[in-house]
């Protein structure tokens, strides 16, 4: 690919909304670029930030605070451009494919005169002319007896035939780029195939680009070329699909698809989930948004400090946002799977979680079960940090590392009820700080701070 | 039909299974008119046998409006049969009333979809939890309070958080108060409808962990409904796929998923994207055409023919296929193809897709 073929280049987009309680940064800092022919997968669960995304580069979200950035849209800048431009550029360019047909079309016209509309906007035609191309395009996304469809109402179409007639007003203007947002979420798994391949038909023939949305890694498997990871508005891992998921680099991106059930799975392993909820945009956890959900992450220091930034990883274009980013090599979900100890697990964290999710600070209730749990959880993480120190062959010291991580779990239990602002001071934790409060809540206490990878980069070495 | 000869007797043990359905049937009415009389039905459940052991899950497969919902409606008779029987442990309940039926339900539960609107808002989860045990068991009020926080415990949650209503959960939590107060009053069944579908993935795996230890520990009997099949698999022992009503294939999990023999089974399973790229790109493919027919107006003999891939290739071999429209095709087992499960199909055929 070479660059004249990108076609929308976002840059470090930063947008949220304002409400009584603080303001919602649902992107923040996001980059990547989208070029013709390719299938752009944005994954992440509710809340990620992934529809706002999309949703800006369209203007569709009038509430919006766009704080900083750029969107180029071949090369012009779609956030100085005014209303009247980005008209011009909407639909006939880039066009959207929504979530629930049902809301997105009209009921009081017909699916003809809407996909018609398009062209009349766009590209003046007259009605009739109008309609025939609307037949044109029923046609093209595969719905039987077009020129009779046409004169329905959206109310008279089944969920699959109105979400390809969403497609069909979708590509009527022919537009470079398709944002398809959660296309397949409503729609049963025979029609979602259905609608999948109609998407990937049409994307061939008129030779665009399409933004997929979805929380489907499954969807993303089969269609994707490269994908985006998202959590908390910040984009986690950004690689090509076979990057995400043969070589995952974040750890957040290893919980999704450990915690997935499989086709092929046969129901003999417990599923591992991540533990905790996503957080709350307006308090996000200091330092790595994921930290207080991470398996990997070694508070206090490094990860509910500094907010890791996307770096380049391995290859071309494989980027992730983690500090450890380079030990992940050596942990796939299949080790993860072995090795954690699910069950005993999965409790503990939703105790913790919960206290997230409110905000509440009652510190006495989150201690009192913290520590009627803190011995499982700390056993439960030192096997987790076991296992990759098993897998870590090279490693220089193993046992050290582990214990660390068997502390880390009762700082977790300890940091949870706390999210407020006054968490935004970490920075007391700094240089001596940080080893000598692992070293003391580790049971068994290793004289030496654990290890530091050697291929970390110099400056987060510093403590 | 002869239904009972229909379930697979030979996966269950020798001991009377806890649950029996024996050819549901459930009609709602259409209204219409100035006098709204009945001017069709909708048949949404269409005979549907089946059994469930004590200890094991049955997952109820199909897509949305398939009658999956109704039929387990059906099973603990929050609906009532047009016709058929649900038999619980030896006892016939689609025909209990009043105080009697009180008492069995004691004995079968449900866990609904949303659990934000299945519990009441106004309530606090220690009320809620707090209400069957009064009614069932009559119990003063620290031996309630006692039993509330070891199931608030049993799922994973804090007792302190009885204090708490459900808007102040997490919906993973709230999920997980629902399961607690089907779980209050001991019950020997529960149904789950969509348990999971309303979550997201990371959250859903730590739901799905809790009912497969609950039921090691506890020796529950498991209805799961889903559309998920993934999901379906990691949990059940047996599955059933149904489709328009009525079960088209039925049978012990490794059957259904390595050995499907019911081409609308075949058709579901393809569809279904694997997170995996390389083995996803691999795969082939079976896309259905068309649309599930209304319930309302069914088509003839195999309810499935109107979208069925496997008729029409066959069709094109140049087989006669109009069997299919005019005869019903059973429930049942094909040895002499080789078919280890039963399956509703003339021209069942194994075919491995996963």
């Amino acid at each position: 690919m070479s660059t004249d073929d990108v076609l929308l280049s976002v840059r470090d987009l930063r947008a949220g909304f304002d409400t009584d309680d603080g303001m919602v940064r649902a992107v923040d800092g996001v980059s990547f670029d989208v070029t013709r022919g390719e299938v752009f997968a944005i994954v992440g669960e509710s809340g990620s930030g992934k529809s706002v995304t999309a949703m800006t580069v369209l203007g569709l979200l009038p509430t919006i605070k766009i704080e900083g950035g750029e969107i180029l849209w071949k090369g012009r800048d779609l956030l100085s451009l005014d209303e009247q431009e980005r008209r011009r550029v909407r639909g006939k360019e880039i066009a959207m494919i929504f979530q629930d047909p049902l809301t997105a079309l009209n009921p009081v016209h017909t699916v003809g005169r809407q996909i018609g509309e398009m062209a009349r906007i766009h590209e003046g035609m007259k009605k009739g002319e109008a309609f025939d191309r609307a037949v044109e395009m029923l046609d093209l996304v595969g719905i039987p007896e077009p020129r009779k469809r046409a004169k329905m109402y959206p109310h008279e179409f089944s969920g699959g035939m109105r979400q390809r007639a969403m497609i069909a007003m979708a590509i009527t203007c022919k537009p470079d780029l398709l944002i398809a947002d959660e296309p397949t979420t409503a729609l049963d798994v025979t029609v979602q195939a259905q609608v999948l391949e109609v998407l990937l038909g049409i994307k061939d023939e008129i030779n665009s680009a399409i933004v997929l949305i979805t929380h489907d890694l499954g969807v993303v498997a089969g269609l994707a070329h490269r994908v985006m990871v998202m959590y908390a508005g910040r984009q986690v891992e950004l690689g090509t699909t076979d990057e995400i998921f043969y070589e995952t680099r974040h750890p957040y991106t290893l919980g999704l698809l450990a915690s997935l059930p499989r086709l092929d799975d046969m129901g003999d392993e417990p599923l591992v989930p991540i533990v905790g909820s996503p957080p709350s945009l307006i308090r996000k956890p200091t330092g790595c948004a994921f930290h207080p959900r991470c398996r990997f992450s070694r508070v206090p220091g490094l990860c509910d400090a500094e907010v890791p930034q996307l770096r380049l990883i391995s290859g071309d274009a494989h980027m992730a946002a983690c500090h450890y980013a380079e030990e992940l090599q050596e942990v796939s979900v299949e080790t993860l799977r072995e090795q954690v100890d699910v069950r005993s697990e999965a409790e503990i964290a939703d105790l913790l979680s919960l206290d997230q999710v409110l905000g509440h600070a009652d510190s006495d209730a989150a201690t009192d079960t913290g520590e009627a749990t803190a011995a499982g959880a700390a056993d439960a993480l030192a096997a987790a940090g076991n296992a990759r120190a098993q897998v870590r062959a090279d490693a220089t010291s193993t046992s050290p590392r582990a214990e660390a991580e068997a502390g880390i779990a009762t700082t977790d239990e300890e940091e949870a009820p706390a999210p407020g602002p006054e968490a935004n001071e970490p920075s007391d934790n700094g240089a001596a700080g940080a080893t000598s409060a692992s070293v003391a809540q580790a049971p068994v206490a290793p004289v030496e701070k654990p290890v530091a990878p050697a291929d970390r980069p110099e400056g987060k070495d510093a403590r | 039909m002869t239904a009972t000869l229909d379930a697979p007797a030979e996966t269950t043990e020798a001991s009377v299974p806890l649950l029996v359905a024996d050819d549901l049937v459930k009609n709602f009415p259409i209204r219409g008119g100035v006098f709204s009389r009945t001017v069709g039905h909708v048949s949404a459940v269409a005979g549907v046998s089946m059994q469930v052991a004590r200890g094991e899950t049955l997952g109820l497969v199909g897509e949305s409006g398939c009658g999956k919902s109704t039929t387990g409606r059906l099973l603990l008779n929050l609906l009532r049969p047009t016709s058929g029987t649900v038999t619980f442990d030896g006892r016939q309940i689609s025909r209990m009333k009043g105080k009697e039926l009180a008492e069995m339900r004691r004995r079968f539960q449900i866990v609904f979809q949303d659990p934000y609107a299945s519990l009441n808002p106004r309530m606090t989860v220690g009320t809620t939890l707090a209400e069957p045990l009064k009614f069932h068991f009559g119990w003063p009020k620290d031996k309630i309070d006692g039993r509330v926080s070891e199931l608030l415990s049993t799922v994973g949650l804090s007792p302190e958080h009885a204090n708490r209503f459900p808007h102040e959960f997490s919906g993973g939590q709230r999920q997980r108060v629902g399961i607690a107060r089907a779980l209050a009053l001991e019950p020997e069944l529960i149904v789950l409808d969509e348990p999971v579908s309303a979550l997201d993935v990371s959250i859903q795996a730590g739901v799905m962990n809790l009912l497969q230890k609950l039921q090691d520990e506890l020796g529950l009997a498991f209805v799961f409904i889903a559309h998920d099949l993934s999901v379906v698999r990691h949990i059940s022992d047996r599955v059933a796929v149904m489709y328009l009503g009525k079960i088209v294939e039925q049978g012990p999990h490794e059957a259904i998923y390595e050995r499907p023999a019911h081409p609308y089974t075949q058709a579901l399973l393809s569809a279904i994207p694997l997170p995996d790229p390389s083995r996803e790109r691999a795969r082939e493919r079976i896309i259905l055409f068309g649309d599930v027919p209304s319930p309302a107006d069914p088509p003839s003999g195999c309810r499935f023919r109107t979208r069925c891939w496997h008729k029409a290739a066959l069709e094109e071999g140049g087989v006669d296929t109009s069997v299919c429209a005019n005869e019903e095709p059973l429930l049942q087992i094909h040895t002499e193809k080789g078919i280890d499960h039963p399956a509703a199909c003339h021209f069942a055929q194994v075919r491995s897709l996963v």
